[in-house]
């Protein structure tokens, strides 16, 4: 892929950011989520919660769906497929949609490939946990990356966890292979970047970059799973996240439009404890949730995916 | 007194609302640092500015709005008080002002194809080019594309132009304002701008020839967006030309 295809692409998650991209199921979803100042919105047939609850494979949103939330909005529309689901990411990209999530919210659809993400022209946002699974999802060609803290609970913990295991990670490369980038043949630099690379699974070169970068990552990385409140939002942005996802959280609240532009201005005032002091008040009930430390291994979805 | 304080100050304002600001501040500082350093500036010293308040505009020689999602931006600046005194500051003349993609709408007179209503609140712009610019002209995300464009009067040749739902210039206004209608919104008019609207740069879409760059005596809009590029001359460009050479001039 040449360096302009790449940049067309990552260049639209670099405006997405500061902004918060919304779950909707339906045209007035949508429309809340505009109206309240969303930078985008992800358009799916069940929120994470519902998925958790009923279960079944979760697969594509019915492309009707999609289709009438693209026409009824004017800000850019993203959604899901599965895992290595190919198809129904052609699907989706020939349905013209701006942003495809390759999600672990869905059921898996290839437990050993993801999707070859550079081989379209659409951008793809995939989930990380760590700094290994971010690399790996940017050689494959992801325009933007986003935790995969536990989508349908309401418990922000594991989104969190994500970001500094990243960061520390990050940190942790930067800090020994700086001494590459005065001496690029350094035997004890050279012999921990080829640890790294071992690690991560993913070339030596992609791990300098990051090295040469300052430790930033080439996309944008906004923090999903769990996301429930204006100040989990706040937190988020706080550790370093460029914006944030939120799933389940607004829909399932018992006043989504509040809830809806109290986060967006949480996000856009995240250093002001006043303003997201005042943006908190009277919200009604948040979503209700379930604690990800009484989930089951396998009732976890950030383990899909690798 | 330090040596900084006898120089001339030249603040440049970034609106960081949303959107690509980091990119836009990244790229005044590495410019600002070369500046800071040349000999013929020594009695200048250049600064870029965040710009989230009221009182972040007190002092600013120029101020750049950047690319995002507009009906966002519009929706923040109008919560927090900012939207008035930008729009009066952008209309005034008094500085430098450039708009890339979201930021070109905003600062547009006329906005189309866009929303107006958004439930209790309003998609509002901040007036300032005489223009009547398009949302999203050339269509979704799969249809952004880069190109390489030349703008003779600014000497920036073979510039990387990347359009990202891109909007477009797609009529220069008259003495007679609009109005607005469902789809498209008229911004209040505090000062006019004496200046003809000229046309920078166009690009051949679909067999059909598309304004994708102008300026309006003070005021620069690009429906691409320079801040994605590792090349700061159309940066350089504005800070020559609608910063520094305007304050000279006035």
């Amino acid at each position: 892929m040449c360096p302009s295809d790449f940049r067309k692409k990552a260049g639209l998650a670099q405006m997405l950011k500061q902004g918060v991209i919304m779950d909707v199921t339906s045209v007035e979803e949508a429309l809340i989520a505009e109206e309240a100042g969303a930078v985008a919105v992800m358009a799916l047939e069940r929120v994470p919660s519902d998925i958790r609850k009923e279960g079944g494979v979760a697969r594509m949103s019915d492309p009707h769906m999609i289709r009438s939330i693209m026409s009824a909005v004017s800000i850019p529309v993203m959604a899901k497929v599965r895992i290595g689901h190919t198809v129904e990411a052609e699907m989706l990209e020939a349905l013209g949609v701006d942003f495809i999530d390759e999600s672990e919210v869905l059921t898996v659809a290839d437990r050993k490939h993801h999707v070859s993400k550079e081989d379209f022209n659409v951008p793809f946002v995939c989930g990380a946990k760590d700094l290994g699974e971010a690399l790996r999802r940017i050689v494959e060609g992801a325009a933007m990356i986003r935790t995969k803290g536990e989508a349908g609970t309401g418990d922000v913990s594991e989104a969190i966890h994500h970001i500094r295991q990243i960061k520390s990670e990050t940190d942790d490369v930067v800090a020994n292979c700086l001494v590459l980038l005065d001496d690029s043949t350094n035997e004890p630099g050279l012999a921990r970047l080829k640890g790294f690379s071992e690690k991560f699974r993913v070339d030596e070169d992609s791990v300098m970059e990051l090295v040469r970068n300052g430790g930033k990552l080439p996309v944008v990385n906004f923090a999903a799973g769990g996301i429930a409140t204006p100040a989990d939002a706040a937190l988020c942005m706080r550790l370093g996240c460029d914006g944030v996802f939120v799933g389940s959280g607004i829909f399932k609240s018992s006043n989504p439009a509040k809830l809806a532009k109290a986060i967006v201005e949480a996000v856009h005032w995240y250093l002001e404890p006043e303003e997201i002091l005042k943006a908190s008040f009277d919200l009604g009930e948040p979503m209700r949730g379930t604690q990800v430390s009484g989930l089951k291994e396998e009732e976890k979805l950030s383990v899909r995916g690798w | 007194m330090t040596q900084q304080d006898s120089k001339t100050h030249v603040v440049v304002g970034v609106l960081s609302v949303q959107g690509s600001f980091r990119e836009h501040l990244d790229h005044l500082n590495v410019l600002f640092t070369d500046l800071n350093s040349a000999p013929e500036n020594s009695q200048l010293h250049f600064a870029a500015r965040t710009v989230r308040q009221p009182k972040d505009l007190d002092g600013l020689s120029g101020l750049i709005l950047v690319g995002g999602e507009s009906t966002t931006m519009s929706l923040l600046l109008q919560h927090s008080g900012l939207f008035e005194p930008l729009a009066r500051l952008i209309q005034s003349g008094k500085i430098g002002v450039w708009g890339t993609c979201a930021g070109l709408i905003l600062i547009a007179y006329q906005v189309t194809n866009t929303k107006v209503d958004l439930g209790r609140r309003k998609f509002r712009a901040l007036g300032g080019l005489d223009v009547s610019i398009e949302r999203n002209s050339f269509g979704r995300q799969v249809d952004s594309f880069t190109q390489e464009l030349s703008f003779q009067a600014s000497g920036v040749n073979s510039f990387e132009c990347v359009f990202i739902r891109a909007p477009v210039v797609s009529s220069i206004l008259g003495r007679e304002r609009p109005v607005g209608t469902e789809s498209s919104v008229v911004a209040d008019l505090f000062q006019t701008n004496n200046h003809p609207v000229e046309v920078l740069s166009e690009v051949e879409k679909n067999g059909k020839t598309l304004i994708v760059a102008v300026r309006q005596g003070h005021i620069l809009g690009t429906s691409f967006h320079p801040e994605l590029v590792p090349d700061y001359r159309f940066h350089k460009w504005f800070v020559d030309e609608f910063v520094l050479r305007r304050s000279i001039d006035a």
